[in-house]
């Protein structure tokens, strides 16, 4: 019999032998991606730890005279800030006694009186002085809400210099009352409607969405990755399953080694793809999207994840040490590749590695194939 | 005496195979190199990047606004999209900001579609009060074309902006003046890179333990102990997984003590030998055959490797 | 008649076949008798891999069997025949006397260890081959077993096949033609020891 015949004799028989685990692997998948899967939900929501800066409370004092009524328009506008809704809460008092209670009794961080008149005095540029007060000015959470008062105060001061400088000058070229009133609303407006424009002027975007999959996707695929290696569990003790009688045989015809490796190589490429497709419909179905091309770009990652498999199945000694060292091999490749923790946050060392390993190509292939 | 022999005899094999000396090695590398780490400094302050693709008049001036400004956050820029987005998700920056070319240009003539971007991870807390300093730099920089453009007065640009200057240099204007006494003064912190000895020395006890059952296993499978009666098969099981557990056990005491984990650290460790040595007594119990046990094994370490990783983040 | 000759080997410095040469005539079954670890294994393998183009069947110690698989599927793995044709052939003298067809649909693992050299040896006979060369073939067989190889080992010599086993079972040498003595690397025809009376076991001392 010639050698050819008999090297496609060995990937047959290998093959109907495969048969006979399709079911283990079937169902160790399913078992392996729940739990990996389980572990990257717990993962991607715990992997970056909130920050923890207190929100602070501010209480305010109003002068009863005459023009609360834009006090209490723009406190209501304060309030609605995000930047103050994310660091302070603040609440009215009914008188400055009060309000130097609560900060005695660490009620409050911080205590603004505003004067009466105030509105007219910034108006007028009588600029009446409003006290700040603040209980203790050493911790972040003062020097957070005191940058934010700088900030809003600079509004204030810019819209005030502009509002000057265009009634100084429709004065300046005698302008008609009625020209310098437009002016002065006009001034008034555009400023007003420029601050309050920023939140239509700045997109809040997810940074680990950006340029990539949500960090949902990116464990979603993890787990696929992981799930198609550890899948060497079964595929290593069938690989080892030749007789020593059959090796022996097969060497004393000059099937070596590398044929075998081939046969090893071809059976484990074709079932981890067989298995591949559950998982691809599972998460094409959760995610309500499929990518129908992705059943062909994944190729190439399950062909590199099944060399890697034949490569320990074929040189192990033992199924066991074969298992093991596939074991720790998947975890290293799946780590250096930013797959466990996200390649951004690993050491620097790490990264820079990361280009010359697999595992970064073979998450992104199945990433794309999975998600597009 | 039997029992002693057979003690010393069953560590005698377990020292003979690979494996365990690469394991063992690998403890005492990992706290030799973490020794030998110099710590880092680590500090506390909050850092905010910058990518700014409007390189116009405008961008110049909020940049040198930004930097008068004397923030609380520390505001840098960088050169390109990726870096930006890598600091941030690498947690080094708190949030990030993309300015666009011909932004400034967009917002002065009332036109909000060209939008900045602000990219923040899950632990951004302080997005939109740092957005409130970026933002009173953005209008402080294109002020003065603001007004014109606002009131038409095109013909007045130049001396309304000569009064906009006057009146910022003066002292006429309305100004929060700081509340608080000085600037932050942002602690560093002292600390070591962690190389997850002690996740490393719980989950090698977990594997020794597993690996010494194996051996008996496998052992037992070639009959040698046939001739024995069941207690004594079951010391000799008993003797395998100790013999297995007790150097990692030990080097890794030694190695905790080394890399100065705490006592509950290290009586962690002591704990953990105690429960691998009972629940793999178990196991035993219920899978009898090394085809079995070669399948499960690396299922097991696959589950507690993921739980100590898992725990480790918790 | 099948002329083997000068074969050599030597692992590292330990030099295990000197120039061994022998022959086997048609009709004939040669033994092949030594201590373990003597060479009989590398030698039979040595033939093997030599006189590959002639039409020699080659049964290993260690049954060359895909446990998970069922006997056709088996035999098809060392064959180029087709599932029908190797059926036909098993069911059809002379492997029918094998009996492979009474266990055809049970899987290699659930078979005994008569039943598995039996089924070794089909492997190895689909192909007709004129020359069998085998090692060991009734280590761990019970007495019917081994009753069972030797007679279809007879039939297949009578019908002109040549033998080649390397044992150090006695009850092989007794079917042997001729017993030749593997030791320190060199072959010895028995024929002569045996007339003196020496048995094999004390010809292996």
């Amino acid at each position: 019999m010639s050698k050819a015949g008999l090297f496609i004799n060995l990937i047959r028989s290998d093959f109907k032998r495969l048969k006979k685990y399709l079911p283990s692997l079937f169902i160790s998948v399913i078992l392996i991606l729940t739990f990996l899967s389980a572990a990257g939900i717990y993962i991607s929501k715990n992997i970056y730890k909130t920050n923890t800066y207190e929100t602070v409370r501010i209480a305010y004092y109003l002068d009863e005279d005459g023009d609360e009524r834009y006090i209490n328009f723009a406190v209501d506008y304060l309030s609605t800030m995000k930047s103050m809704r994310e660091t302070s809460n603040i609440i009215e008092v009914n008188s400055i006694e009060e309000g130097y209670d609560l900060l005695d009794k660490k009620e409050v961080l911080f205590f603004i009186y505003l004067p009466a008149g105030f509105y007219e005095g910034i108006m007028t540029g009588h600029n009446p002085v409003v006290n700040l007060v603040v209980r203790d000015n050493d911790s972040i959470a003062a020097y957070i809400t005191n940058e934010l008062f700088l900030s809003l105060g600079r509004y204030l001061t810019v819209a005030q210099a502009a509002i000057y400088s265009a009634i100084d000058t429709s004065w300046v070229h005698e302008m008609s009352d009625d020209e310098v009133a437009r002016v002065n609303n006009l001034s008034n407006k555009v400023f007003f409607e420029k601050v309050a424009a920023k939140d239509s002027v700045i997109n809040v975007v997810e940074a680990t969405s950006e340029n990539n999959y949500s960090i949902k996707k990116h464990y979603e695929a993890a787990a696929i990755m992981l799930s198609l290696f550890f899948m060497a569990f079964i595929l290593i003790p069938y690989m080892q399953s030749r007789s020593a009688g059959t090796i022996h045989k097969l060497k004393l015809m000059h099937i070596g080694n590398l044929h075998i490796f081939i046969s090893n190589l071809l059976t484990a490429a074709v079932s981890l793809y067989l298995v591949y497709i559950p998982c691809y419909i599972a998460i094409s179905f959760l995610n309500e999207h499929i990518h129908i091309a992705g059943l062909i770009t994944v190729i190439p990652a399950i062909s590199v994840i099944a060399v890697i498999v034949a490569l320990a199945g074929s040189l192990s000694k033992s199924a066991f040490s074969g298992n093991l060292i596939l074991l720790f091999t998947a975890i290293t490749i799946a780590y250096i590749g930013g797959a466990i923790i996200p390649a951004a946050m690993l050491p620097k060392v790490v990264q820079s590695l990361s280009g010359y390993m697999p595992g970064r190509y073979i998450l992104a292939h199945i990433a794309y194939s999975l998600f597009g | 005496m039997k029992i002693y022999n057979r003690f010393i005899v069953l560590s005698k094999r377990i020292f003979s195979k690979k494996l365990y000396i690469c394991m063992l090695i690998l403890i005492i590398g990992l706290t030799t190199v973490y020794k030998f780490l110099p710590e880092r400094q680590k500090s506390a302050d909050i850092k905010v990047g910058i990518y700014m693709e409007d390189n116009s008049s405008y961008g110049e001036a909020f940049l040198d606004d930004l930097a008068e400004a004397n923030s609380l956050y520390y505001f840098y820029t960088v050169s390109n999209q990726e870096k930006l987005l890598s600091d941030i998700k690498s947690g080094y920056a708190e949030c990030g900001f993309y300015i666009p070319d011909s932004f400034f240009e967009a917002f002065i003539s009332g036109d909000y579609n060209n939008k900045i971007k602000l990219y923040v991870i899950p632990s951004t807390t302080l997005a939109n009060a740092i957005s409130e300093t970026l933002f009173a730099s953005v209008i402080s920089s294109c002020s003065k074309d603001i007004l014109v453009e606002g009131t038409k007065m095109y013909n007045y640009k130049d001396e309304l902006s000569d009064r906009m200057d006057a009146y910022l240099e003066g002292d006429e204007l309305f100004r929060v003046i700081s509340a608080t006494d000085g600037s932050y003064d942002y602690k560093t912190t002292d600390y070591h890179i962690d190389l997850h000895i002690y996740e490393l020395i719980l989950l090698l006890i977990i594997f020794s333990g597993l690996l010494g059952y194996y051996s008996y296993v496998k052992d037992a499978e070639e009959s040698i102990y046939i001739a024995l009666r069941s207690p004594d098969r079951f010391v000799i099981k008993t003797l395998y997984i100790l013999t297995a557990i007790l150097p990692v056990t030990l080097v890794g005491v030694i190695c905790a003590i080394i890399a100065s984990y705490s006592v509950s650290v290290i009586l962690n460790i002591l704990l953990c030998a105690v429960l691998v040595l009972v629940s793999t007594i178990i196991l035993s119990f219920i899978i009898k055959k090394s085809t079995y046990l070669t399948k499960v094994l690396p299922m097991i370490m696959l589950i507690v490797i993921v739980m100590v990783f898992v725990g480790s983040i918790r | 008649m099948f002329n083997i000759e000068n074969i050599s080997k030597a692992y590292g410095k330990n030099q295990v076949l000197s120039n061994v040469s022998f022959y086997a005539n048609e009709g004939e079954a040669v033994g092949i008798l030594g201590v373990n670890g003597s060479g009989k294994s590398t030698l039979l393998s040595c033939i093997v891999e030599k006189y590959a183009e002639t039409n020699v069947g080659y049964l290993p110690q260690s049954n060359p069997l895909f446990e998970e698989l069922k006997p056709v599927d088996n035999i098809r793995m060392w064959c180029k025949l087709t599932k029908a044709e190797i059926i036909e052939r098993l069911t059809t003298p002379p492997l029918l006397y094998l009996g492979i067809n009474e266990f055809m649909d049970k899987p290699v693992s659930k078979l005994s260890g008569g039943m598995k050299k039996r089924l070794s040896l089909a492997t190895v006979l689909i192909n007709n081959p004129s020359i069998l060369l085998m090692d060991e073939p009734f280590a761990a067989l019970d007495l019917p077993a081994k009753q069972d190889i030797l007679m279809y080992l007879q039939n297949f010599r009578a019908s002109g096949g040549t033998i080649i086993i390397a044992s150090h079972d006695e009850e092989i040498f007794n079917f042997c033609n001729r017993v030749l003595l593997l030791r320190n690397g060199s072959l010895i025809d028995t024929n002569e020891l045996k007339q003196q009376g020496i048995s094999y076991v004390n010809m292996l001392r």
